[in-house]
């Protein structure tokens, strides 16, 4: 480019230090889409490099006296996230990062480069098998959950987190993609949706009222084990009041509300029945 | 010229069955299995050129959680996944033919009354999984205008069985219940169009979404194995009694969706999003009972439900960097789910087993179409230092309205404070809080009673015995409630090589105004992360963490048909505690170049879970002690990597996981163990196994 200040044979020259063995690698930029010449919209149709990284023509300059200065726009903690990140919503404001302005991870000032790799041929946070672990460096306790007795497939990489969260913001709580718990789940568990004649109340308000989605050490995800956990809601006459304890337990006892599915060994349909004999839930 | 791609073919080999060890990914077979990925793509010079990017590639092709992708530019994706869960291990149902949904009893069987009674029963072998297969097309118009339209189309095909329980009985009287394998056909597709369009200083999208499922199965029936008891219909009973329940309806799902973004000026934006969703459901009705010889003198209110949820949510946010430091963002949200589904009385049949009842007894049921109403407002400051600290005030409150619910108004606020600081470039640490607190209208425990019962039956009722619950009971996610967060963490970078982390969170929940349900429930964990990384020499990664859940939670025990004196006796009330202690270490080692052209990767996982049960009660009740529950996994797996060329290379990849486990609710539980439940005899799962793969690797 002949404008001021951009330095002329981007991405060739840049290239030539900035090689795959390098010690700050960026070649794989062009193994991606970012790297396309061929996409208008690409950087490297444009500016190359310097698209991002603002005219440098100065860093290229004295490369030589081994210590060069910065490009115009580094993406480390020099420099302020806000200014980073206006540089990948220049071309990146629409679609999944609608909802991006006024978001938990906007407002909280994570930057793009935070989580994504665009010198890298494969964006960690953009593959299946590794965008777990990018999420992971910050939510740590989800590491550990997700390897607990019940989880979804997380840390077999058969789902990611971003199957339930947009991490760029959505429209409701807790970064989810439908925007509501209920919904989001019903993303892969559309039998639950129902409606039903008879509904179970805190169900049809939020599936986390009983369920842990990172991982729980009890069956089904739940937050506590049956028959307690029902019992935190139901204590009508007889068996729903009864003190469960070990005489329920083989060989004291079998008790058919602790063993198995425990409550539901007859309340089979606690997500709801639409039998109309269903009341109980047991139809 | 113009394609590159690697492809990495071989074989492995697992040494054992085990549904835990294979619950996702598709090793849940003993024996070989061929290993085959492979990716293509336009080359890297081609990028260069006016060619169009595009890539092919495939995962696990030989196993059961197979992935085959097909991206063009950015325009065009195509994804065909598969997984399959394995539900459970080992068991069996006393039925013929598990795939059915119309289940039947071997000629020879030999009803009892109770499984006591029944002679030694032979085991159908039960495979509990679920394979879901789901085809994702995605397509980006280039360019509409200024718009830009993206379509997306999702189907997806879960079959298989799962296991759930059939009733025979009137529930809390004389229940019988025996499981059932139940079939998974659902069918699911959904389809998605969005438009959006950016410019300097907005955005502005709007799109439908559509999801329709289908259930093949609507219905499952089954025969009866139990002898007629006392309080049935003699029809009821072994062999012509037979139960039936109504499996998953076929529903409908649409949403229109909105959003715009406005910046306002160089500070301040705003930012609104509106959608109008409806939830649907008509499936015909089951009719009251499968039995004929039961008498039907009621019928039902309809033939279908007409289940209609409408749901619409409105949300806006405003944010303003008042100065360069200081930010401010508020929320407003509002959400109204309003359930339209007719409702209606049906006296129901307890458990295909009795004649049906009248309008004035307990089975005649109203249906509850729970609507809410939510509406919340939040505003939140976060000051920036020069210094790199940053501090971070924010308050929120809501309020929910609810139909039908012991709660009809509940306001809920949430105070919150974090504080972050970059204390070197080698020193980052931050800490947090936030109380909750839920305040709801007056408790009405007997508001569901009242909802769901015909006026006849409530007539007919002592007025001191109008309730299903104890009084006294609080549901958890109803009552008022404390609720207090902490957190805190550090990340601090030892040396260029050397990372550390650090991070500890706290949940505490007090019901302090609950005397029966959850009183306290407490969660805390520490984790501590380690990375060590020489550039082209090695790299470390570790993990550990321990994490603490406690609830405590009240309970009161009462017989029907002693009501008042029982929940006024102090001797029959309980208490049920309950601890989980759980601890994860994972730690992954790297060598590279260990033998000349050989990397290596050692990894270690452990997960180590203990619940402790404890039940204590009045003097008019006893409880027994319950051993430790819990389980343990520990998995030691290496992979070498040989390269022989940069075209050619060697993997083999060799683990071993073994998983104890003691659960009450499987251990020495036989299919005959309960009384009048007959079960699938499963175990818990306990596994020691052994895999090895070995694949080698061509790059072109």
């Amino acid at each position: 480019s002949a404008e001021s200040g951009y330095a002329p044979g981007d991405p060739q020259s840049c290239l030539g230090c900035h090689g795959e063995h390098s010690m700050k690698p960026a070649a794989g930029i062009m193994a991606t889409v970012h790297g396309q010449k061929a996409n208008p919209k690409s950087p490297m149709a444009t500016k190359g490099c310097q698209s991002c990284h603002g005219p440098s023509a100065t860093h290229l300059s004295d490369y030589s006296s081994g210590k060069p200065a910065k490009p115009a726009i580094t993406f480390n903690a020099k420099t302020p996230v806000a200014q980073q990140n206006a540089v990948c919503l220049d071309c990146h404001q629409s679609r999944e990062r609608t909802h991006w302005p006024g978001s938990p991870h906007e407002f909280a000032g994570v930057s793009c480069a935070g989580c994504h790799s665009v010198h890298s041929p494969r964006d960690k946070a953009m593959h299946k098998n590794t965008q777990v672990d990018v999420c992971v460096d910050c939510h740590k306790e989800k590491r550990a959950q997700m390897h607990k007795r019940s989880a979804h497939p997380l840390a077999e990489a058969e789902m990611t987190c971003t199957d339930c969260h947009n991490p760029h913001g959505t429209r409701g709580e807790s970064l989810l993609i439908a925007g509501f718990v209920n919904e989001n789940c019903f993303q892969c568990h559309a039998e639950k949706r129902g409606p039903f004649l008879w509904e179970h109340a805190p169900v049809r308000e939020s599936c986390a009222n009983c369920h842990e989605p990172h991982g729980s050490v009890h069956e089904s995800m739940l937050v506590t084990r049956g028959p307690w956990l029902c019992q935190q809601c139901h204590m009508a006459s007889f068996h729903p009041s009864t003190a469960y304890s070990g005489s329920g337990i083989p060989p004291a006892g079998a008790a058919q509300q602790m063993l198995d599915k425990n409550c539901m060994n007859c309340h089979t349909q606690v997500h709801g029945s639409n039998h109309p004999s269903g009341a109980r839930l047991t139809r | 010229e113009g394609v590159s791609g690697n492809l990495n073919i071989g074989m492995g080999y697992v040494s054992d069955e085990a549904f835990k060890f294979g619950e996702y990914n598709g090793l849940d077979n003993q024996g070989l299995y061929p290993v085959l990925d492979f990716s293509l793509q336009s080359a890297a010079t081609s990028r260069w050129s006016d060619a169009d990017y595009w890539e092919l590639s495939g995962n696990d092709l030989g196993l059961n959680s197979r992935e085959l992708s097909f991206q063009w530019g950015q325009r065009f994706t195509a994804i065909y996944d598969e997984i399959t869960h394995q539900r459970s291990s080992g068991g069996g149902s006393v039925f013929v033919d598990n795939d059915s949904s119309d289940l039947r009893l071997p000629a020879n069987w030999t009803a009892a009354t109770n499984t006591a009674g029944m002679a030694p029963f032979a085991l159908n072998e039960l495979d509990e999984s679920i394979k879901r297969r789901r085809l994702k097309l995605g397509y980006q118009l280039p360019a509409f205008g200024d718009w830009e339209l993206d379509f997306t189309f999702r189907h997806e095909v879960r079959d298989g069985n799962r296991v759930r329980y059939g009733i025979i009985g009137n529930t809390g009287g004389n229940p019988r219940a025996v499981a059932l394998p139940s079939p998974v056909d659902f069918t699911e597709n959904a389809l998605t169009v969005t438009a959006s369009r950016a410019g300097d200083g907005f955005s502005l999208q709007g799109g439908y979404r559509l999801s329709l499922f289908d259930n093949d199965n609507t219905a499952q029936s089954w025969d009866n194995p139990y002898a007629a008891i006392g309080g049935w219909s003699p029809a009821a009973g072994y062999p012509s009694g037979r139960g039936a329940i109504a499996l998953e309806p076929d529903n409908r799902y649409q949403q229109l969706f909105t959003s715009l973004y406005y910046r306002l000026s160089k500070s301040a934006s705003i930012h609104g999003s509106a959608s109008y969703a409806r939830m649907e459901q008509d499936e015909h009705f089951l009719p009251y009972t499968i039995n004929p010889a039961l008498a039907v003198t009621t019928p039902r209110p309809r033939d279908s439900l007409e289940g209609k949820i409408d749901i619409s949510r409105l949300r806006v946010t405003y944010q303003h960097r008042l100065t360069p430091r200081l930010s401010l963002r508020v929320n407003g949200a509002y959400e109204d789910r309003d359930n339209k589904t007719p409702r209606d009385l049906y006296i129901y049949i307890g458990g295909d087993s009795q004649d049906q009842s009248t309008a004035a007894s307990s089975r005649a049921r109203y249906n509850r179409p729970y609507s809410d109403t939510r509406t919340e407002v939040d505003a939140a400051l976060r000051y920036r230092w020069q210094t790199g600290t940053e501090l971070a005030l924010s308050q929120s409150l809501q309020r929910v309205d609810r139909d039908y619910s012991e709660i009809s108004r509940m306001e809920e606020s949430v105070s919150g404070l974090a504080l972050s600081r970059r204390q070197s470039d080698s020193l980052q640490w931050r800490a947090s809080y936030a109380l909750e607190r839920r305040d709801p209208s007056a408790y009405r425990g007997d508001r569901p009673y009242y909802a769901s019962h015909s006026d006849a039956y409530i007539a007919s009722t002592p007025e001191a015995e109008r309730f299903e619950n104890h009084p006294l009971l609080r549901k958890y996610y109803l009552a008022e409630r404390d609720r207090q967060k902490a957190s805190a963490g550090l990340t601090w970078t030892a040396s260029a090589n050397v990372q550390w982390g650090l991070s500890y969170q706290s949940t505490r929940d007090d019901y302090d105004k609950s005397e029966l349900g959850l009183l306290q429930a407490r969660t805390q964990g520490l984790n501590v992360d380690l990375s060590v990384i020489e550039e082209e020499r090695f790299s470390w990664n570790s993990f550990y963490s321990v994490e603490r859940l406690e609830s405590e939670q009240a309970g009161h025990s009462f017989r029907g048909f002693a009501v008042t004196a029982d929940i006024g006796n102090p001797g029959r009330s309980w208490e049920h505690d309950s601890e989980d202690n759980v601890k994860t270490l994972g730690s992954d080692l790297t060598l590279y170049r260990l033998w000349p052209k050989v990397d290596m990767t050692l990894s270690y996982l452990l997960s180590y879970a203990v619940s402790e049960l404890d039940t204590q009660t009045g003097n008019a009740l006893s409880a027994e002690p319950i051993s430790p529950q819990g389980d343990k996994l520990k998995r030691l797996s290496a992979k070498f990597d040989y390269e022989h060329s940069p075209q050619l290379g060697v993997s083999v990849r060799i683990a071993h996981e073994s998983y104890e486990v003691d659960n009450f609710s499987y251990d020495n539980v036989a299919a005959d163990t309960m009384a009048n439940v007959i079960a699938l005899g499963r175990s818990s799962g306990d596994y020691s196994i052994n895999w090895l793969a070995l694949s080698f690797r061509y790059r072109f």
